[in-house]
């Protein structure tokens, strides 16, 4: 085993708090993997690189991304094409935008999932099971026999009536038109008469024009080329290993990601008339989605994702501690969030830092009075914007209630979740678990020591240099939040104790939550992180040693732009790796 | 045929859900040979699997059962069990340990006892951690092995629906095909009943033959043959993937042909009425729930329309809350932070079992020649490590019930300190008639069992 000593630049060297702690840095990247247990042996001492994206000598493929890498100056290599299921909502939303608005899909779909953080990960490397192939076909009869028994659906789709059982032109005619638009690809006749033929058989056996195209419908909705999306591009001879996508897998993916559905037909036609083939092309048709309100929306759940708030409304609370907290005022507490981030990225085309020290946010009366805002920052009924008074010690998006709420457990708060949900998600450096075998129970006060508060209790705990060595990584800066309370209301004792949350980062002392924030907004990790996680985010996979001169530009095109979310996304659209994948049948 | 007049879909409306206790099917000599232990045809009854299974661990001090052999005293952690009158019906496996390794808590215990294999990490160091499993899990061998002529190649339910979704199919699923492939559970008795009970379920003498059934398989050809196109052009890992999804439109396709052409189900099918949604919220929601799925299974494997089950209790690592105990924290937080020998982990325990002993007992009261479902079932019942509070794999918690017909001796205590668990597994197979040359990967691998549960 080989351990490379931080030679790629400071993002790779551990933070100068963990430099005082352990020397160096290590980042090793185990052979395909059970050489764990040694690793996690280890503890703290070095594991926040032991699974870092730097190969040792003698590992040559990073699995899952590309070929072995030649010696000599880092230059992106392109990955595979990967198949990308459908998430639910990209399903659902497909299936409204071709077949008819305003109809919600109540259909069961197989389950999303996410890993690594992202549901474009799981949604690329996970299979569909039975029971997922069962839920797909109920869907499609489902989907079908609605949109071809209501008389103005039909009469939108589908040129004929409903005459005689033998119109095979028409069925025909039917799939043709449909079929591309659900695939989105142009369809071979022999694609075509695919789905034709069992739809003529089933006309016929049953006596009835319409149960054909429901039956050719409901086929081409369990079609893998409706299910999946399949960009895999054509050779190019220019570019020989390489395959180019085409415009019309170009027009899918950029409306995927920014719009969540199949292209429009303004974006196919760009595509089909040669308008999507170059990176310039891409960017401008992006940044055209990207003024609608549609982009809003999907970025929306792009937040819900990168925040991990997806839980919120599930979570429980003890109903005797917080009564007032409800799915309904955990919906309004994720509203509150996906409005702010939003507000930045969209209307104030904010520097991203301030999603970190902006006291702008949205509220409505539930939320006023869980921040207990004062009565003229109480809006009447809906949700307002609002200036956070600088008095209530509460700014940027780790003073709202959701993320705070998420990152606590049932009655306590949780400085360990908080500081690692900072670490991971924000940071892109996660906390190793706890190693194998080691008691997690946190001692039992001193009975004669007196009363103490979370915080007290949990450094003594540090004093276990088992424990000590990992939580000190999270616990300190989710220190800084101990006045908010498990739903994120604001407190001044806990267990009838003043609370402390000073402590430091990175070398640099902060006072308090207010103090914390201010610091990550000045760390260029944090947004390097945003950029890391947006690139995995497109890419539906993590990114390895091949991506990283890719990433490293993107980086600083990042800084460069003064943190403009929407001119980093762009960047990601217009590089080569949105473009170009590996051609996997090349010798 | 000895004829039954009987409204078979109300006959039980009602029955599911715990409320009632479970009715005993009538068993209907006719369809027995005269010693009872095989159709009146010659051929044998069906062994069923089964694999329950329930996150978080025991507390160790408080499972492992005292006396060895036919000689043991049932844990208080065990003691649900043999309180329901099961004792005779139990094999308690202790001291056995997860030899693939525990890299990480959780993961590795769940993969390890599952499947006898290694996970696979899926961490790329700076994105948060997941993993995945390298091989089937158990529940697949055996259907793999079995290829049962049934409706379904095995069920997959849950009871707990706040399973631990972001750290991979590990935590999300029990049941694995392999790499990334879990079979997801069902967690409504609603859904589980619709599977079992609803659409394509023919009742017995039912001579109906839907001409839609052939028209939906010829559509699943032409959604076959994209596959194929498609399958070309993929790189290695995706064609695995598609692979498997096209494997799901084959056995939807046979699921299909199997309702044109498959015999009634057996005389001993009775219809339940819909249990309904459940919720989840209070100790008796939590029990009904449990039941209700408790009872469909039995019913389902009564009908045949299944031969192979997994059961996810509750998943690892979730916020899984149990309401029947004095604590509002979640039964991972409990069992982190609770001192002690842990009170509140062993109530949540102890309820884990009772809803076991349920389930058993389901399968018990449903008789088949002159025995019942639980002498001719297999059913591995363990959990995702042992302590919680260390995330140890060693003093694993193992369960075998039922007797496999006739497979397995029952009413023993087994203990092999460090013997390794996928003896167990090896052991789980031969009683189901699988004998494998070896099972199990790296330091799960195995070439025997644990002969002591043999009769």
């Amino acid at each position: 085993m080989t351990v490379l000593v931080g030679r790629r630049g400071p993002r790779y060297i551990l933070s100068s708090e963990l430099k005082a702690n352990h020397g160096f840095a290590m980042r090793i990247r185990t052979k395909k993997t059970w050489i764990l247990p040694l690793l996690v042996a280890m503890g703290c001492q070095g594991e926040m690189g032991i699974f870092a994206d730097v190969a040792p000598d003698d590992v040559k493929v990073i699995p899952g991304t590309t070929a072995p890498i030649p010696d000599g100056p880092p230059v992106y290599q392109h990955a595979a094409p990967n198949l990308r299921r459908l998430t639910s909502t990209e399903y659902r939303n497909t299936v409204q935008d071709v077949l008819g608005a305003g109809y919600m899909v109540p259909a069961s779909l197989p389950p999303d999932a996410a890993t690594n953080g992202w549901m474009s990960i799981a949604m690329s490397s996970i299979s569909v099971s039975q029971s997922g192939v069962d839920k797909y076909e109920t869907a499609a009869f489902e989907i079908a026999e609605h949109v071809i028994t209501s008389p103005t659906k039909r009469a939108l789709l589908v040129a004929c009536a409903a005459e005689s059982v033998d119109n095979v032109a028409c069925l025909r005619d039917f799939v043709a038109t449909i079929g591309p638009k659900l695939w989105r690809r142009p369809m071979t006749d022999v694609e075509i008469d695919a789905y034709t033929q069992p739809g003529v058989e089933a006309a016929t056996t049953l006596e009835s024009f319409d149960e054909g195209l429901i039956f050719a419908l409901a086929g081409l909705l369990q079609s893998p080329n409706f299910v999946y999306r399949t960009e895999y591009g054509e050779p190019d001879p220019d570019r020989p290993g390489l395959r180019k996508l085409t415009g019309t897998e170009v027009a899918s993916k950029l409306s995927y990601l920014i719009w969540g559905t199949a292209p429009s037909d303004y974006t196919l036609g760009l595509a089909t008339s040669g308008k999507l083939s170059t990176p310039a092309q891409i960017r401008s048709e992006a940044e055209r989605m990207l003024a609608s309100q549609r982009a809003r929306e999907t970025m929306n759940g792009f937040w819900s994702e990168y925040l991990e708030l997806e839980p919120i409304t599930s979570l429980v609370k003890d109903r005797f501690v917080y009564p007032e907290f409800d799915p309904a005022l955990a919906s309004d507490m994720r509203e509150e969030t996906l409005r702010f981030m939003e507000f930045l990225v969209f209307d104030a085309r904010a520097d991203m830092r301030e999603m970190f020290t902006s006291r702008t946010t949205f509220v409505n009366p539930d939320l006023a009075a869980l921040y207990r805002l004062p009565a003229e920052l109480t809006p009447a009924r809906e949700f307002e914007q609002i200036e956070m008074p600088v008095e209530m010690e509460r700014q940027g998006v780790l003073g709202h209630a959701s993320v705070l709420t998420v990152q606590s457990h049932v009655v306590a708060t949780s400085p360990t979740y908080r500081g690692k949900f900072i670490k991971t998600a924000l940071l892109c450096d996660p906390p190793p678990p706890p190693p194998p075998t080691v008691s997690t129970i946190l001692p039992e006060p001193d009975p004669n020591a007196g009363p103490q508060t979370l915080r007290q209790r949990l450094e003594d705990y540090f004093a276990e240099p088992a424990c000590g060595a990992c939580h000190q990584l999270t616990d300190v800066v989710g220190f800084s939040f101990e006045n908010f309370n498990a739903i994120g209301r604001y407190r001044t004792k806990d267990n009838d104790l003043p609370i402390d949350t000073t402590g430091s980062y990175k070398g640099e002392s902060f006072m308090n939550m207010v103090g914390f924030s201010e610091l990550l907004a000045k760390d260029p990790d944090v947004m390097n992180c945003m950029v890391r996680r947006s690139y995995r985010h497109v890419m539906g996979r993590v990114e390895g040693k091949a991506d990283e001169p890719l990433v490293l530009e993107l980086e600083a095109k990042y800084l460069a732009s003064g943190y403009q979310f929407k001119e980093m996304l762009l960047d990601i659209v217009e590089s080569d790796a949105f473009l170009w994948v590996r051609d996997e049948e090349a010798p | 045929m000895k004829k039954l007049n009987l409204n078979r879909r109300n006959f039980l409306r009602g029955a599911v859900g715990g409320a009632v206790a479970t009715i005993g099917l009538p068993p209907l000599e006719a369809m027995f040979n005269a010693s009872g232990t095989a159709h009146a045809d010659g051929t044998e009854l069906p062994k069923r699997f089964g694999v329950f299974f329930w996150g978080n661990g025991v507390v160790p001090t408080r499972w492992v059962p005292t006396g060895e052999g036919s000689m043991w005293t049932p844990s208080s952690e065990i003691q649900p069990l043999v309180a329901a009158g099961l004792k005779e019906y139990l094999t308690v496996l202790s001291g056995f340990e997860i030899k693939t390794g525990n890299p990480r808590g959780h993961h590795a215990g769940a993969v390890g006892i599952l499947s006898g294999a290694p996970l696979i990490p899926q961490d790329p160091g700076n994105a948060g951690y997941a993993s995945t499993f390298s091989r089937p899990s158990i529940d697949q061998v055996v259907a793999n092995a079995l290829q049962p002529n049934t409706r379904y190649k095995s069920l997959e339910f849950g009871v707990d629906r706040r399973v631990s979704t972001s750290e991979g199919t590990t935590l999300r699923y029990l049941s694995h095909n392999g790499p990334d492939s879990g079979n997801p559970p069902d967690y409504s008795p609603h859904a589980v009943f619709e599977k079992l009970f609803g659409a394509g379920f023919m009742e017995p003498g039912d001579p109906v033959v839907d001409p839609r059934l052939k028209l939906r398989r010829n559509i699943l050809d032409a959604v076959k043959d994209d596959m194929n196109r498609l399958n070309n052009r993929l790189g290695a890992t995706d064609r695995i993937r598609l692979e498997q999804h096209l494997e799901g439109v084959r056995g939807l396709q046979s699921r299909l042909l199997q309702i044109e052409t498959a015999p009634p189900p057996p005389s001993a099918c009775l219809v339940p009425g819909n249990p309904g949604e459940i919720g989840d919220d209070t100790a008796e929601k939590q029990r009904l729930r449990s039941r209700a799925l408790s009872d469909l299974l039995a019913l389902g494997m009564a009908c045949d329309v299944t031969r192979v089950w997994s059961n996810l209790f509750n998943g690892s690592v979730s916020g899984t809350l149990f309401w029947g105990i004095d604590s509002v924290n979640s039964f991972h937080q409990l069992t982190h932070d609770e001192a002690g020998d842990q009170p509140k982990v062993h109530q949540i325990v102890t309820f884990i079992m009772e809803e076991f002993a349920y389930l058993l007992n389901a399968l018990k009261n449903t008789e088949e020649g002159d025995g019942n479902l639980l002498d001719n079932s297999v059913i591995l019942a363990s959990s995702d490590l042992s302590s919680g509070q260390r995330h140890s794999i060693d003093e694993y918690p193992i369960l075998v019930a039922g007797k496999g017909g006739g497979s397995i001796a029952g009413d023993r205590h087994i203990r092999q300190v460090g013997g390794n668990a996928s003896r167990v597994l090896w052991q789980c197979l031969k009683s189901m008639d699988i004998i494998l040359p070896e099972f199990g990967v790296d330091g799960g691998l195995v070439r025997s069992g644990v002969p002591e549960m043999e009769g």
